[in-house]
């Protein structure tokens, strides 16, 4: 898997590991030192972001919408910082 | 940590009382929030060989590691009227136990969102909070004394060429009590100035000093067993 560190502006440190396929997210997981309530709602997440596909787009709605269905309360990053972070360790792998 | 859990737990089985607590740690150890990869974080071989135990919380939020501090737990039902509802005002609460206690010892000291506190321009305490089946449990740790250096041979650096620039960033950026009163300050002293900024904080709630229950420590003991002391909790995000 691919690894990356990114220090949210304002915001706590994420650290994703990301195995991607053909474009595709196969895996992901979201490691950090940022809250999150109800917690386990972050497995569930990474459960729903198996399979998107890594444009800004896709990953940005697919966070978006879990983060509407699943009432989740998220202080140090933001949906669009989690995109990008993971947009970005993909790009490591390019 | 256990016992912390332990509390919760109790609590809402109505078989505990809402708990403040304070606490040192014996042996010492680092924890690593609950979203953190611990083998990312920790340098786990220097640990064992420094005999530093390593736990995952219930909580979120960074590495801690436990030497000269004082660790307190704050467990209560989320419905308490004490209790704010929303998660950065009850840090705010919570907080001001802490904040009028240092007052006391003639510290003015900030609440930093979402859970730092900063005196003269540092962070001297950090704190994490869960809510889980109506409780409200926030701990965190008011710095005594800090070894940095000590510190980055627990914690992993991304790249040893910046090792040094990290220990002089968080020497820029964290403080004790004996920094900013320059002068030795005892555990003893602070939990005790602690529970005074609690009794004034929460100045509606009356605090009776009182022992853990047989119930709470025997469930501690079976969740630190079965829980806190396995590989399964603690490299559930290796």
């Amino acid at each position: 898997m691919q690894e990356l560190l990114y220090k949210v502006p304002g915001g706590k440190m994420l650290r994703i590991f990301l195995a991607a396929e053909q474009g595709r997210i196969q895996q992901v997981k979201i490691t950090g030192d940022f809250f999150l309530h109800p917690e386990e709602n972050l497995p569930k997440l990474e459960k729903e972001l198996a399979g998107v596909s890594l444009t800004n787009d896709s990953l940005l709605f697919a966070i978006k919408s879990f983060l509407e269905n699943n009432p989740t309360e998220v202080y140090g990053f933001s949906a669009e910082d989690l995109t990008k972070t993971i947009l970005q360790v993909n790009n490591l792998a390019i | 940590m256990g016992l912390d859990e332990a509390i919760a737990i109790l609590l809402t089985e109505g078989k505990s009382v809402p708990t403040l607590r304070f606490y040192a740690w014996e042996p010492l150890a680092c924890s690593i929030g609950y979203f953190q990869s611990i083998g990312s974080e920790l340098d786990l071989s220097n640990c064992q060989k420094l005999g530093i135990d390593t736990v995952r919380r219930i909580t979120g939020g960074g590495a801690v590691f436990h030497e000269h501090e004082v660790t307190y737990s704050f467990i209560a039902p989320l419905q308490a009227a004490y209790v704010p509802n929303k998660v950065l005002d009850s840090y705010l609460k919570v907080s001001e136990g802490i904040i009028q206690g240092l007052a006391k010892l003639g510290l003015k000291v900030e609440f930093k969102p979402l859970n730092d506190l900063i005196c003269q321009g540092k962070k001297i305490s950090g704190n994490a909070q869960t809510r889980r089946n109506g409780i409200l449990l926030q701990h965190g740790t008011i710095l005594l004394r800090v070894d940095v250096e000590k510190m980055f041979s627990i914690l992993k650096v991304p790249n040893e060429k910046i090792r040094d620039k990290l220990i002089q960033d968080v020497k820029e950026r964290v403080t004790s009590l004996s920094q900013v009163l320059n002068r030795v300050v005892t555990y003893e002293e602070v939990a005790e100035t602690l529970l005074a900024g609690f009794q004034q904080a929460f100045c509606e709630q009356e605090f009776v000093l009182g022992e853990l229950s047989p119930e709470e420590q025997a469930l501690a003991e079976k969740l630190a067993r079965e829980k806190y002391e396995s590989d399964e909790w603690n490299f559930k995000i290796s």
